[in-house]
């Protein structure tokens, strides 16, 4: 139960991460008219906190700890 | 482009909407005379079903229309939409499992249910349900809207905008009135294969079209670098203030009723973990706006991008099935929000106030409800003046506002009836005057109304549940041992 409760938190923690990754004062570093990796910058970094966000609600989800 | 035959997108259309009319027939057969059957599908809605229903429900004729004119018109601002729907499968998780839980284990099958059990107020269940009601049509006009452009755009002009609306509203009226929830959920099971199918592969016979993703790209960035980046304050606000959406969709009264139609927890933690996944569907919509500008690049209506594009360089038969998927995406949100209606009305406003009547007249009154609320938004749709865009904008940040006062159900203790009254009136009224009236420097911002409603609806409950009396507390130890209890 214990490691359960750390894994939630480890989840949740992930979860704040890519959300603070998407605010506008960390954004703005990657509003430039280039393209990496054929993305938009911009929509590279927009992409990258979304997975990062999204792996971690699905396995939180599933594992029933959120 | 060859030559266009309208009748193809027509005939295509028509099979559509015979399959919906079949289904909600069917599933009238398949259900019970009893309120929660019509309300919540009898709680009997399995992992499969909730995924399609809530994907069907939440992604309307912005996502399929909306989405690739933003890009096309404004640029990058709208991959914001990403953490929309991150919020949105986090809070279906972390709410809605909840919800599911009361409602399995206290008989819950609205909205008004959760609210009225918990702090013991019918004036609650009632403003709750007006306000739901209120911003719930704006958005029906709008998917309506689309619908009837996409069957305009699609048959070239032969169905007109207001017909094809028209067929669409009564098609919706017919199915859900008559087989109620179970109806509106198994059409959006087709409707939701549909819409995403038809975004995923338009878009990759569109982007194909214009040259390849490198293709575009380079092309953007040598003519339209502005598109690419976010171009002013104002645009970072929006950006920031997109996830209001997701709010507000969850907290619709189609999605409360989608966590209380659902047959297990697990249908709902799926869902939730799962539905943002779609969401990579707004890349696809990039390039899909970004095509536009180099194939068809003085579009006078961004909007129609996607369609314009589908028509002009695919075959017709071909673009038909695409772009019946446009028109599944406005239905399936329509189809929803219209039974939802009829479950706040025949439930939460009569029981609101104080009215007894048997379940069998609560039926009919929801069919009523079905009827009156899809005719309403059918008249505003026909008007098409351009103030009522800012009610479709407003819609979800309304919805939003019954987000703290569920969160207090869930998972406050000191709540209080009098703070729960005030945060969600106060709210509401912010919301409306930043939307239509906001004071200057507050709407240079860019911040969407809802953000503002929900700062104001949040210190207000805080601050007047802090001066008056709290709820019960066996009552609030009770709700939340039952909302934070697995189910097996």
């Amino acid at each position: 139960m214990a490691s359960n409760k750390k894994f939630k938190y480890v989840v949740l923690a992930i979860i704040a991460i890519a959300y603070v990754m998407y605010l506008p004062p960390i954004a703005q570093f990657f509003n430039k008219p280039v393209t990496v990796l054929g993305l938009p910058m911009l929509a590279a970094w927009t992409f990258l906190w979304f997975l990062v966000f999204f792996a971690a609600l699905a396995v939180g989800s599933i594992k029933e700890v959120i | 482009m060859t030559d266009f035959n309208p009748y193809i997108p027509l005939a295509v259309i028509l099979t559509y909407i015979i399959a919906m009319l079949i289904v909600g027939e069917v599933a009238r057969r398949k259900g019970e005379k009893t309120i929660v059957d019509f309300f919540v599908a009898g709680r009997k809605l399995g992992i499969f079903t909730i995924f399609w229903l809530s994907a069907g429900t939440w992604w309307s004729a912005l996502a399929f229309l909306g989405s690739n004119g933003w890009f096309y018109g404004r640029g990058i601002t709208f991959l914001a939409n990403l953490m929309t729907n991150a919020i949105f499968g986090f809070l279906l998780v972390v709410v809605g499992v909840r919800v599911w839980r009361l409602g399995r284990q206290l008989g819950y099958v609205s909205p008004g249910d959760i609210v009225e059990d918990y702090y013991g107020s019918k004036l609650l269940r009632f403003l709750l349900a007006v306000i739901l009601i209120a911003f719930t049509i704006p958005y029906m006009q709008v998917q309506i809207m689309g619908g009837g452009y996409i069957f305009e755009a699609s048959t070239q002009g032969l169905v007109p905008f207001w017909l094809g609306a028209l067929i669409i509203t009564l098609t919706i009226m017919i199915y859900t009135s008559i087989g109620g929830k179970r109806a509106a959920a198994w059409t959006n099971i087709i409707q939701g294969v549909l819409l995403t199918l038809g975004i995923f592969i338009g878009g990759t016979v569109i982007i194909a079209l214009a040259g390849g993703p490198q293709n575009i790209m380079n092309w953007i960035i040598e003519h339209h670098p502005e598109l690419v980046v976010i171009k002013s304050p104002a645009f970072w606000g929006l950006w920031f203030s997109f996830p209001i959406i997701a709010i507000g969709g969850i907290m619709g009264p189609q999605m409360i009723l989608n966590m209380l139609s659902a047959k297990s927890e697990k249908a709902i933690r799926v869902t939730g973990g799962l539905l943002p996944i779609l969401a990579t569907a707004f890349m696809m919509s990039m390039f899909i706006g970004f095509a536009g500008r180099i194939l068809e690049p003085d579009l006078a209506d961004p909007d129609s991008v996607m369609p314009v594009l589908l028509i002009k360089y695919t075959p017709v038969a071909f673009a038909s099935v695409i772009l019946a998927g446009g028109l599944a995406a406005a239905m399936s949100t329509i189809d929803q929000q219209a039974h939802a209606i009829s479950v706040l009305t025949a439930k939460d406003i009569i029981e609101g106030l104080k009215i007894r009547i048997s379940e069998g007249a609560a039926i009919n009154l929801g069919r009523a409800a079905i009827i009156l609320s899809l005719i309403t938004a059918y008249i505003f749709a026909l008007q098409k003046p351009e103030f009522l865009a800012y009610i479709g904008a407003v819609a979800t940040s309304g919805t939003a506002q019954f987000l703290p006062l569920l969160l207090s159900v869930l998972f406050w203790k000191r709540a209080t009836k009098a703070g729960a009254l005030a945060g969600l009136v106060g709210g509401t009224l912010v919301t409306i005057w930043m939307q239509f009236a906001p004071p200057a420097p507050l709407k240079a911002l860019g911040i969407m109304s809802g953000w503002w409603g929900l700062l104001a609806n949040v210190v207000l409950f805080i601050v007047v549940s802090l001066m008056t009396k709290p709820v019960d507390p066996e009552k609030v130890e009770k709700i939340h041992e039952l909302a934070n209890r697995v189910l097996t």
